[in-house]
C-alpha cells in the first residue's frame, strides 16, 4: 500500500533519515517505536508528502508521490498528528467535516457520516458545538481521530495518537483504537514511544534508532530474537511497576 | 471574513467612484494662500462671482504660492489673489521682469491673466519686540548685523523663496547664531515666549500691532513691492465677462490701511474673513451680498464628514491592497520584500512632503493635485505599512503544526488561505486595521493644507488666526473620532475574530 525505496532525509546538514527501505502492507497495523528525536516523525511527513525526501522514493498504491497527485492522496490518507492539530477557530463540527464540505459533500452525507463516527469514537453528539479549547486532551484526540478517518481513508498515520493521556482513558482508547483497526481493515502505521502500546495495536512493530530501522518484526519476534542490544534495552526500559514489586518481595 | 465583503465591495466602488465625483461640471474655485489676509481676498473674489451670477465653489485654502500656481494652471482653481513680488521673484524667479507689462506678457503666455493693483503693497518686513529693539537701540536690518547672537525664527516659505532669507543674508551680510524654520503662525508665539527675537512679518499683519513688534527698516531697499492683484484664468474673460469685470473693479480699492483694517478685524475680532468680505463687498460695491456662516453644530458636522469621507475611502483602499499584500509577503521571498520595503519607504516621507510630491505629479498625469483626493491617496500610502506587516506577522505565527494539519488534509493553498490561514490571522489583521485607522484620523488633518476639509481645515484657520477656539474646534472632535473608530474596531472583533480565537484568550 505504502512504499518508501531508498529515502534519506536530511535538514541541513544533518542527516536525519539513513536510506531506508520500507513497506506497509494492506490491512496491517505497523507501529514505529523508538526514542525521542530518531525520526518517526519525519517518516510519516514524508508518507504525506508534506516533506519532500533527498534521495529514494515514495510509493503510495504503486504510484510514486509527485505535486500533481498529491491533494488526492492526501485525500486518501487520514493523518493526525502529535497534538492532535485540531484548528482553534473552527468547533468540533468544523473540524472534523472541513475538508469533506469543501469538497462538495452534501449536507445529508455530512451529517450520516459525522453520527457514525461520533459513535466509533465514543463521543456525544454536544460536543460538537464546542470549540477545542472547551474540551478535554481525550476528547481532543479522539476529535482528531474522527477528522483523520472522515473521507473513510485507505491508510491512517497517527502520531502518538495518545500522548498526554492519563492511563485509564489511555488504555480504554488503546482497546477502542485496535477494534477500530481491526472492523474497518486499515492500513494503519502508527507512532510511539510505548512498547507495550506496540505490542497491543501492532501486527508489525519497526524498532528505529536515530535515523535508522535497527529490526522489524512482530512482538514476539523482538522478545525471543533480538538483533541488537538496543532492542533488547528499549524493551527491557519500559517499568512494570507490579513487576518491580514482586520482585523486591521475594 | 465572509460578512466583510460587501462593505470592501462598496468601498472599492466609491473608491472608483471618487476622481470622477470630483470632476463633475465645474463651478468656479478661488484659491487662497494659508493666511487671513489671502483668504479675505480670495472671499472677496468669491462674493463677487456669486455676485455676477457665477456658481462659485467654497474658497479653497492651500499650502503655498507653487501649490496654488500649479491649480491655476491645470484649472482646479480660476482665480486666486497673489503679490507682484511673488510672481516675479517666486514663480518667475531669474527672468527679471521688470514691469507690469512684463509680468501681463508672461502670464499670458501661461495663460493667466493678471487685475491691476487692488492698491496695498504688503512687503515682507523684518520685525523685533518693541522692547528689544529699545534695549539693542535696532532701527534698520542693517543695525541687526552686530547682534550675531540672536536668534531668527522664519516662517517656511520666506526661508525658501529667492527674495526671503537667501538673498537677504547676503544683502545685509547676516550671520546669526541660530536661525529657525517653523509655520508662521507659531513664529509670532515663538517671538512672544522669546524662543527667537527675529521674525519675518507682511507690513499689513495685524499681528505686528498685537505683538507690539519694531519693525526694521529696509535700509537698503532689499523687499521688492508686493502689489495684491488677482491672477485669473484668461479663459474666464470669454466664458464669464461680468465677473472679469468685478475683479477689474477692485483695483485700487484697498489702501495699506484698509487692508490692515480688514485683517484686523479677522484676526483679532471675533469675525471670519468670509463675513468681513462681505461687509467690504456691500460698502465698496453697493451689492448686497451675504455670508451664512453657519452654526457650530452645522460646522463641525460639515468637518466630520469630509474628515469621516477621507479616512474611509483610504481606509478600504488600503485593506483592499494591504491585506494581500501581506499575505504576498508573508508567502514569497523576494516579492514580499520589495512589498514591504516599499511600504516602508513610503512611511518614512514626511505628510507634507508626500503631498508636495504628489502634487507635481499628479499635475502632470491630470489628477486633481489640491482636495480629498491626493490626502486619500496619502493616508492610503501611509495605510499600507500597518496593514500588510500584520497581516504578515499574522500569516507567519501561525503554529507549525497548524499549518502542517490544513496541508495533511488535501485542502488546497486558496482554501487553506481562507478555511484556516486568514482566519487564524485576522486577530492580527484586524489590529492593523484598527491601529491605521485611529493614525489615519490625526493624519487626515492634513487636509487642511491642500483644501481637503475635514478637521485640518479649523485647525489651520484656528492657528492662522491664533485662535484657541477654532482649533479645538477641530482638535476636540478629532479626538473623539478617535475614541470612537477604536470602540468600533473593538466591537468589530466580535465579527470578524472567529469565537474559538476569542476563548482561547480568556
Ligand atoms: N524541520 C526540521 N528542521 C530541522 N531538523 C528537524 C526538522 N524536523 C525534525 N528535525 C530533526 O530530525 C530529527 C527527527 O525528528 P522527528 O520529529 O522525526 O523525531 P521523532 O522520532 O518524531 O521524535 P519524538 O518522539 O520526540 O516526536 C530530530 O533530531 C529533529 O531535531
Ligand atoms: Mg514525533
Amino acid at each position: 500500500m505504502l512504499k518508501l525505496t531508498g529515502v534519506t532525509k536530511s535538514f541541513g546538514d544533518k542527516l536525519v533519515l539513513h536510506p531506508t527501505t520500507i513497506e506497509f502492507e494492506q490491512g496491517k497495523t505497523s507501529v514505529l517505536i523508538g526514542t525521542s528525536g530518531c525520526g518517526k516523525s519525519t517518516l510519516l511527513r514524508l508518507m504525506i508528502g508534506l516533506i519532500a525526501p533527498n534521495t529514494g522514493e515514495v510509493e503510495f498504491d504503486n504510484t510514486p508521490l509527485s505535486k500533481d497527485n498529491l491533494e488526492q492522496v492526501r485525500h486518501r490518507i487520514g493523518y493526525m498528528i502529535q497534538d492532535g492539530g485540531l484548528f482553534p477557530h473552527l468547533t468540533v463540527r468544523r473540524n472534523v467535516t472541513l475538508l469533506a464540505s469543501h469538497l462538495g459533500w452534501e449536507r445529508e452525507k455530512v451529517e450520516t457520516r459525522l453520527h457514525e463516527l461520533l459513535e466509533l469514537v465514543h463521543l456525544e453528539a454536544d460536543l460538537l458545538e464546542k470549540y477545542p479549547t472547551q474540551i478535554s486532551g481525550g476528547q481532543r484526540q479522539r476529535v482528531a481521530l474522527m477528522r483523520a478517518l472522515f473521507l473513510d481513508p485507505d491508510v491512517l498515520l497517527l502520531d502518538e495518537p495518545m500522548g498526554a493521556l492519563d492511563p485509564i482513558i489511555r488504555s480504554n482508547l488503546q482497546a477502542e483504537l485496535r477494534e477500530i483497526f481491526r472492523s474497518l481493515g486499515k492500513t494503519v502505521i502508527l507512532v510511539t514511544h510505548d512498547i507495550g502500546e506496540a505490542a497491543f495495536l501492532g501486527d508489525v512493530i519497526h524498532v528505529l534508532q536515530a535515523g535508522r530501522i535497527l529490526q522489524t518484526g512482530t512482538f514476539t519476534e523482538l522478545v525471543h530474537q533480538p538483533q541488537d542490544p538496543f532492542v533488547v534495552e528499549f524493551i527491557n526500559a519500559q517499568r512494570s511497576p507490579v513487576e518491580d514489586l514482586q520482585r523486591r518481595e521475594s | 471574513m465572509r460578512e466583510r465583503l460587501p462593505i470592501l465591495q462598496l468601498g472599492c466602488l466609491l473608491l472608483i467612484a471618487s476622481p470622477l465625483l470630483a470632476k463633475e461640471p465645474p463651478p468656479l474655485a478661488v484659491g487662497a494662500k494659508a493666511f487671513t489676509e489671502s483668504v479675505t481676498l480670495a472671499e472677496i473674489a468669491t462674493l463677487l462671482g456669486k455676485a455676477s451670477g457665477v456658481e462659485m465653489k467654497p474658497t479653497t485654502e492651500l499650502g503655498g504660492t507653487r501649490v496654488l500656481w500649479s491649480a491655476l494652471k491645470s484649472g482646479e482653481i480660476d482665480v486666486y489673489p497673489e503679490y507682484t513680488g511673488t510672481i516675479r521673484e517666486e514663480l518667475f524667479r531669474g527672468e527679471s521682469l521688470s514691469d507690469f507689462d512684463a509680468i501681463r506678457k508672461r502670464l499670458a503666455e501661461e495663460g493667466i491673466s493678471m487685475t491691476d493693483p487692488l492698491g496695498f503693497n504688503n512687503t515682507y518686513a523684518i520685525g523685533v519686540k518693541r522692547s528689544l529693539a529699545e534695549k539693542l537701540n535696532l532701527k534698520t536690518i542693517s543695525d541687526l548685523k552686530s547682534h550675531a547672537n540672536l536668534t531668527y525664527g522664519f516662517g517656511n516659505e520666506f526661508m525658501d523663496r529667492a527674495d526671503g532669507w537667501p538673498s537677504l543674508k547676503t544683502t545685509y551680510g547676516l550671520n546669526p547664531a541660530e536661525i529657525r524654520g517653523m509655520e508662521h503662525a507659531l513664529a509670532y508665539r515663538a517671538l512672544a515666549a522669546d524662543e527667537i527675537q527675529v521674525t519675518d512679518a507682511y507690513s499689513t499683519d495685524p499681528n505686528i500691532r498685537q505683538f507690539n513688534l519694531q519693525i526694521l527698516q529696509d535700509d537698503r531697499f532689499h523687499f521688492p513691492r508686493y502689489d495684491a492683484i488677482y491672477l485669473y484664468r484668461t479663459e474666464l474673460e470669454q466664458s464669464h465677462p461680468q465677473f472679469v469685470a468685478r475683479l477689474k473693479e477692485m483695483s485700487g480699492k484697498l489702501s495699506d490701511e484698509q487692508m490692515l483694517a480688514l485683517n484686523q478685524e479677522v484676526e483679532l475680532g471675533d469675525k471670519t474673513s468670509a463675513v468681513v468680505a462681505a461687509q467690504f463687498v456691500r460698502e465698496a460695491f453697493r451689492i448686497n451680498v451675504s455670508v451664512e456662516s453657519g452654526g457650530l453644530i452645522s460646522r463641525i458636522w460639515r468637518t466630520t464628514l469630509d474628515h469621516l469621507f477621507l479616512v474611509i475611502i483610504s481606509l478600504f483602499a488600503a485593506i483592499l491592497i494591504g491585506v494581500p499584500a501581506g499575505v504576498i509577503a508573508a508567502k514569497t521571498k523576494l516579492p514580499g520584500q520589495i512589498i514591504l520595503g516599499a511600504a516602508e519607504i513610503v512611511q518614512t516621507i514626511p505628510g507634507l512632503a508626500l503631498l508636495v510630491f504628489m502634487g507635481v505629479i499628479f499635475i502632470r498625469i491630470d489628477l486633481p493635485s489640491i482636495g480629498a483626493f491626493p490626502v486619500i491617496v496619502a493616508l492610503f500610502l501611509y495605510s499600507l505599512l500597518p496593514i500588510i506587516r500584520n497581516a504578515m506577522v499574522g500569516l507567519n505565527e501561525i503554529p507549525a503544526s497548524l499549518q502542517e494539519s490544513a496541508t495533511a488534509l488535501g485542502l488546497n493553498w486558496s482554501a487553506r488561505l481562507r478555511l484556516v490561514e486568514l482566519p487564524l490571522a485576522a486577530p492580527l489583521i484586524l489590529a492593523g486595521i484598527k491601529t491605521t485607522a485611529v493614525i489615519n484620523v490625526g493624519y487626515a488633518a492634513l487636509g487642511g493644507l491642500i483644501g481637503a476639509g475635514g478637521y485640518g481645515q479649523p485647525i489651520m484657520t484656528g492657528l492662522r488666526l491664533n485662535s484657541e477656539r477654532l482649533m479645538l474646534e477641530g482638535a476636540i472632535p478629532a479626538a473623539f473620532m478617535a475614541l470612537a473608530v477604536k470602540l468600533l474596531f473593538e466591537k468589530t472583533e466580535r465579527f470578524v475574530v472567529p469565537k474559538g480565537l476569542r476563548l482561547q484568550e480568556e
